[in-house]
C-alpha cells in the first residue's frame, strides 16, 4: 500500500512530506510503543505506527529506513521532532485515530503483517 | 608557607585560570573543620592541633566563629607563661575570612595579599562551614588537572588514529542527554550512505550503533561511542566510565532490564539492547569492570 493512500485511509493531519513520500510503499507495518521492539523487528519499509511523541521515535524510524511514522490518537509532534524528521526526511503524520483503529483499517485494506 | 602562587602572571595556563574562577571555594575546602571553644585552655587546643596535625584551630560560639589560635600564639603562650589561660584571652579576634560562594580565585589572592597559612570559610548566614589552606588548593587543582588530562588523553588516543584506509570517528556521548540520543548514530549511518554501503548492511550497524548510545545515555555516567571503518570491518564500541554492570551474563539475557520507568516511557529499557547489538553483530565483545566497554564487529563482505 502507498503512503498517500494510508494518510488518505486514517485521515491523517502531515507534518513533514519530504519529495515523493505519497508513492513510497509501506513494506510492513509495526504498531507499538516500544522503540526498542522497532529495533529488533527486521521488517523492510516498514510504515511505524506509535503512540509515543518523542525524537527517539524519529531516530528510531530513521535508524530501521521506516518510509514513514504515524503518530496515533492525534498526538501532535513538537517542533523538534519535526525539524528531526526534515532532517532525517521522515515522512511524519498524526491519526485521529487509535492504534487499534489504525491497525483494523489497515488490516481490512490489505496492508501489513 | 609555601611560595604564594602569583595570579597575575600572565603566563599562567587557560587550564588552571578557568578552573580557578570555575572552582568555587566550597569545592576546594576542607569541611571538617576542628574548632576550639573560647573557655577551653591554649594548652587543650595545642593537644588538638598535635593530634590532627594542623596549625590553626578557628574558635567557635555555637556556629559563629567568633577568633582563631594560630601555632604562633601558642608558642607565644608557651614562652610567656600562658598556655593553661583560656582561648577567648589570647585569640586573634579580628579575622579575615572567605565565603564559601566566592571563586578559588579570591582565595588565591588573599593568601597573596595577606601572610596567613588558612582562611575561615562562612557561608552566607555568617556560619563556618570550612577552613582552606594552601595545600587544600594545590590538591584540588591537581586532581582537576589531572582529570582534564585523562580526559584529552582518552580522547586523543583514538582520533588520531586516520591511517591510510582507515575512517574513525569518536563521538561524546552525555548521561541521560535524551534531546541527543542518536545524533551520533544519525552521523555514522550518513557516512556508510555516502560511500554506498549496502543498505541492509547499514541498517544493522545503525542498530548496534544507536542502541550502543542509548545504553550509554540511559545506563552509563557518560562516555563514547568509537566507529572505526578499517577496509571491511567496521567497529563500533561504546565506551564509558561506569558505573559498570554487576553480572554481564544477566545483561545479556532478553528481557533483563534495570531502567526505570520514566526511562521505560520513552520507548526503552525493555533489556533488548545488548541481545540486539549481538544479533546483528558478526562478532560481539563486553567487558565490564568499574566502567564498561560494547565492542560490534560488522563485515561489509557479507551482502
Amino acid at each position: 500500500m502507498k503512503l498517500g493512500d494510508v494518510v488518505k485511509l486514517l485521515g491523517c493531519s502531515v507534518h513533514n512530506e519530504p519529495p515523493g513520500w505519497q508513492e513510497r510503499e509501506a513494506g510492513a507495518v509495526f504498531a507499538g510503543d516500544l522503540m526498542s521492539d522497532v529495533l529488533v523487528h527486521e521488517g523492510e519499509a516498514t510504515l511505524l505506527l506509535t503512540a509515543l511523541n518523542s525524537d527517539q521515535v524519529i531516530r528510531t524510524a530513521d535508524i530501521v529506513d521506516a518510509c514513514g511514522v504515524i503518530l496515533v490518537n492525534n498526538k501532535i509532534p513538537q517542533k523538534s521532532i519535526i525539524a528531526l524528521a526534515a532532517e532525517t526526511g521522515m515522512p511524519l503524520f498524526s491519526s485521529p485515530l487509535s492504534l487499534y483503529r489504525c491497525c483494523a483499517d489497515l488490516g481490512n485494506a490489505g496492508s501489513g503483517d | 608557607m609555601g611560595k604564594a602562587i602569583s595570579l597575575n602572571s600572565q603566563n599562567l595556563p587557560t587550564v588552571l585560570l578557568d578552573l580557578i574562577f570555575k572552582l568555587k571555594i566550597k569545592d576546594v575546602m576542607s569541611k571538617d573543620v576542628v574548632t576550639g571553644t573560647k573557655q577551653e585552655s591554649l594548652r587543650t587546643i595545642q593537644q588538638r592541633m598535635k593530634l590532627r596535625g594542623i596549625t590553626g584551630v578557628p574558635i567557635v560560639d555555637g556556629p559563629r566563629l567568633i577568633g582563631i589560635i594560630s601555632i604562633d600564639d601558642i608558642l607565644n603562650a608557651f614562652d610567656q607563661g600562658h598556655i593553661d589561660d583560656p582561648a577567648e584571652d589570647h585569640m586573634t579576634r579580628n579575622i579575615i575570612v572567605l565565603e564559601d560562594d566566592m571563586p578559588l580565585s579570591f582565595a588565591i589572592s588573599y593568601f597573596n595579599k595577606h601572610g596567613f597559612g588558612r582562611f575561615p570559610v562562612l557561608d552566607k548566614k555568617r556560619c563556618l562551614v570550612g577552613i582552606i589552606t594552601n595545600r587544600d588548593i594545590n590538591t584540588s587543582l591537581l586532581i582537576e588537572v589531572n582529570r582534564i588530562v585523562e580526559q584529552l588523553e582518552g580522547e586523543r588516543e583514538h582520533t588520531q588514529v586516520t591511517l591510510e584506509g582507515e575512517h574513525s570517528k569518536q563521538f561524546p556521548v552525555k548521561k541521560h542527554d535524551f534531546e541527543h540520543a542518536g545524533k551520533a548514530s544519525t552521523e555514522i549511518k550518513k557516512f556508510l550512505k555516502e560511500r554506498q554501503i549496502h543498505p541492509t548492511l547499514i541498517r544493522r550497524i545503525a542498530v548496534a550503533s544507536y542502541e550502543m548510545e542509548m545504553n550509554l545515555v540511559v545506563h552509563s555516567d557518560g562516555g563514547r561511542l568509537l566507529f572505526t571503518m578499517n577496509g571491511e570491518r567496521i567497529e563500533i564500541s561504546a565506551v564509558d566510565q561506569g558505573p559498570g554492570i554487576p553480572d554481564v551474563d544477566k545483561a545479556l539475557e532478553v528481557g533483563f532490564s534495570t531502567a526505570n520507568e520514566w526511562i521505560r516511557s520513552l520507548g526503552f529499557g525493555a533489556g533488548m539492547g545488548l541481545p540486539n547489538i549481538k544479533r546483528v553483530s558478526d562478532e560481539f565483545s563486553i567487558a565490564s569492570d568499574k566502567g564498561t566497554t560494547v565492542r560490534s564487529v560488522i563485515f561489509l563482505g557479507d551482502e
